[in-house]
């Protein structure tokens, strides 16, 4: 299932961001990581993705390298510091969030309880 | 190709452009087709669409590796349009903060400049729409002389045969120091004086045939079509050239005003002259011209124009009683009442109103701004014309011209609605009727002069001034006018009851006991004094008569002039205010 526009806006830069918590990667990487570690809610192409991080780039909230080490060059994004902090702000939120709506009903229980 | 990869974020220059990075990249050419339609629409530097290429090169290699078909990847990609203006957008967040700064103060400009021109093309669109034709007001009366009563074709035709003239007319308060219209014989300037008059007899018998002229007779209409020599020679004084369009300011300025008061000065000169050749008839003449011209000059009535008037009169008033003084018996009684006849009506004279300039000022605004017929209008370029005008006499309605169209706006933003403008001049004109029409008692008290205040709120500051442009710079304050008027009409009243006293004392062998015998024969009722609003005094010493007022403390004192008295006008603050004879003559006595 897609996740709309309007919840992705708030959501795939949390996602980016939580992605690159666990170490610095490159933008395909982040594609696939994306639509496996989500079950495909919150796939992106390219013409989200890459605008995402480099809005991220510009708040100062993730950083770039190109590393041509390998048989290719690739543009490396990391966390910064702040970004980090956003992260964790973001976190507390959503999990707020989360508890909310399913004190409103929504999540497993409500859907078994549809079904 | 690594070196084409650089991060421009981490200070390692990316170089290479797109098109080439793409050609080595190696990758099917709908992949190829694809990068190169999204990098070329987001229109951004050529640093940061290499490091766009290089990127989505580097993920299309990635998701071949991952055993996607390039198929695939194309319709994983999104709409190639939507993504260009994504990563323009975000790509421009990246750049330096100078760049931004500027692009904001670029994008600022720009809205104020849009502004600027709309609202310069609403502005253009309006016009001044004059509906009160204030010059033909000002000239009224004198469309209506007859020609043969006209004195103007006389005084314009001396003008052209006589050479420029300019006297000097400040007043010294000391004998070696008098102006040449004042000076007396014996004085260092009187020969120069004589000499003037001599030198200028065409003008001289102007003015005295002139003067008895009923009208003036020139008209604003009238001006028109001098030539520039032919100008020059006739208003000396002016810098600029005739007055002839219905679209200055100037229109109602009366620049013959300043050719009269020459001839004014001439015949002030020559009575005195007069005098001392033992004429008693040219003395009557010069003096009845004299004041006939200033009736001319107030035909048309100009707020200067009357002023000078009455700045003229009380000096010539001051000419003619020294001159009797000096010589009681140079006058026949005939030649006593004559004067006598001709006396009373200059004092109509000595009246000052700001009407004329209150229209001149109503003008300037009904052709400054249009009109909405409630009161109100917006400034038009017309109007802005006379702000880059220096002078607003010149020949020509003023022309538009390109930078009056473009600070229309600006200005139009800084200076006064016409319904403010219009508020601030009546307010300002009332306030200068007040101050003419104040008592003398009223015009000594030193109390704020509201008329000066008014202004200087207008000229408090640059802003200001310019918010009230053009009446900032050019209403006029004459704040001591009052008291002037005042003092001039008494010096007025003096000289007309030493004239009914020589006349008395010619028909009866001596003065009068007191000036209630003087009338009904010699006047109509003794004049007042303008302090204690009661009868001019009078009193006898040694055998010369002496007419006064009581002063500002109301004492009657007997005539006794303080030994302080400066002159003319000094009103004494102990003592009495003696009028007549003047401050020269009884020095002398």
């Amino acid at each position: 299932m897609r996740v709309e526009k309007e919840l992705m806006r708030g959501a795939g830069p949390m996602a980016v961001m939580q992605l690159l918590s666990g170490g610095e990667r490159y933008g395909y990487e982040l594609v696939e990581s994306l639509a496996k570690r989500s079950s495909g809610v919150l796939a992106m192409g390219q013409s989200t993705l890459y605008p995402l991080l480099y809005n991220l780039e510009a708040k100062g909230l993730i950083t770039s390298r190109v590393d041509d080490t390998g048989k290719r060059p690739r543009r490396y994004y990391r966390l910064t510091d702040k970004g980090k902090r956003r992260l964790s702000h973001n976190t507390k939120q959503w999990k707020s969030l989360l508890d909310a709506m399913q004190g409103l009903g929504f999540g497993p229980a409500a859907e078994e309880g549809v079904a | 190709m690594s070196r084409a990869l650089r991060n421009e974020n981490g200070g390692q220059p990316v170089n290479g452009d797109a098109r080439s990075l793409i050609a080595a990249s190696g990758l099917p050419l709908q992949s190829q087709l694809l990068i190169a339609q999204v990098v070329k629409r987001t229109r951004l530097w050529k640093r940061e669409k290499a490091a766009i290429t290089a990127e989505l090169i580097a993920h299309f290699h990635d998701g071949l590796e991952a055993g996607n078909s390039v198929e695939e990847l194309i319709a994983a990609f999104g709409n190639p349009r939507t993504t260009a203006q994504l990563m323009r957008r975000s790509k421009k967040r990246n750049r330096p903060l100078w760049w931004r700064g500027a692009r904001r103060i670029l994008q600022g400009v720009g809205i104020i400049l849009v502004l600027y021109v709309g609202q310069m093309v609403i502005l253009l669109t309006g016009h001044p729409k004059p509906k009160i034709d204030y010059a033909a007001r000002l000239c009224e009366k004198s469309e209506t002389i007859a020609q043969a009563d006209r004195a103007w074709p006389i005084y314009r035709q001396a003008w052209l045969l006589d050479p420029p003239l300019h006297i000097d007319w400040k007043p010294g308060p000391v004998r070696s120091n008098r102006s040449l219209i004042d000076s007396h014989p014996g004085d260092p300037k009187w020969n120069q004086a004589i000499a003037l008059v001599q030198q200028h007899r065409p003008l001289v018998e102007a003015a005295r045939a002139g003067g008895m002229k009923p009208g003036l007779g020139i008209t604003i209409r009238q001006r028109r079509g001098f030539e520039e020599t032919q100008y020059r020679a006739i208003f000396p004084l002016r810098s600029s050239g005739p007055v002839v369009s219905p679209w200055q300011m100037g229109e109602m300025d009366c620049p013959e005003t300043g050719a009269i008061v020459e001839m004014v000065k001439l015949l002030m000169i020559d009575l005195r002259w007069a005098a001392t050749q033992n004429d008693p008839a040219r003395v009557v003449q010069d003096y009845r011209a004299i004041t006939g011209m200033f009736r001319q000059i107030r035909e048309v009535p100009t707020l200067i124009g009357q002023l000078l008037v009455v700045i003229y009169l009380a000096r010539t008033d001051q000419a003619l009683a020294e001159v009797i003084v000096q010589n009681p018996d140079l006058l026949s009684q005939k030649q006593y009442i004559e004067l006598l006849h001709t006396i009373p009506s200059a004092r109509d004279a000595i009246n000052v109103s700001a009407e004329s300039s209150r229209a001149e000022m109503d003008d300037l605004i009904q052709r400054m701004y249009t009109d909405d017929d409630c009161g109100d209008g917006r400034l038009t370029r017309e109007g802005v014309e006379y702000f880059f005008r220096s002078e607003w006499t010149r020949d020509q309605p003023p022309k538009p011209s390109v930078a009056s169209a473009l600070t229309l706006p600006l200005l139009s933003a800084g200076i006064a609605s016409r319904r403010e403008m219009t508020q601030v001049v009546r307010e300002q004109y009332d306030l200068l009727d007040r101050t003419f029409n104040r008592t003398l008692r009223q015009s000594l008290t030193p109390v704020p002069d509201e008329v000066t205040q008014h202004v200087q709120t207008m000229r408090g500051s640059l802003l200001t001034s310019l918010h009230y442009w053009p009446l900032s710079v050019n209403i006029p304050q004459f704040t001591g006018a009052g008291k002037d008027l005042h003092i001039a009409r008494a010096t007025h009243d003096a000289v007309i009851v030493g004239l009914a006293l020589e006349s008395y004392r010619l028909a009866n062998g001596g003065y009068p006991q007191a000036l209630d015998a003087l009338v009904p024969h010699y006047l109509a009722a003794v004049p007042l004094d303008p302090l204690a609003n009661q009868p001019l005094l009078y009193t006898l010493r040694d055998g010369h008569p002496v007419i006064y007022a009581r002063g500002r403390e109301g004492v009657d004192h007997g005539g006794v002039r303080p030994k302080t008295t400066a002159g003319y006008g000094d009103i004494p603050e102990t003592g009495d205010w003696v009028l007549y004879p003047p401050v020269e003559e009884a020095a002398k006595q």
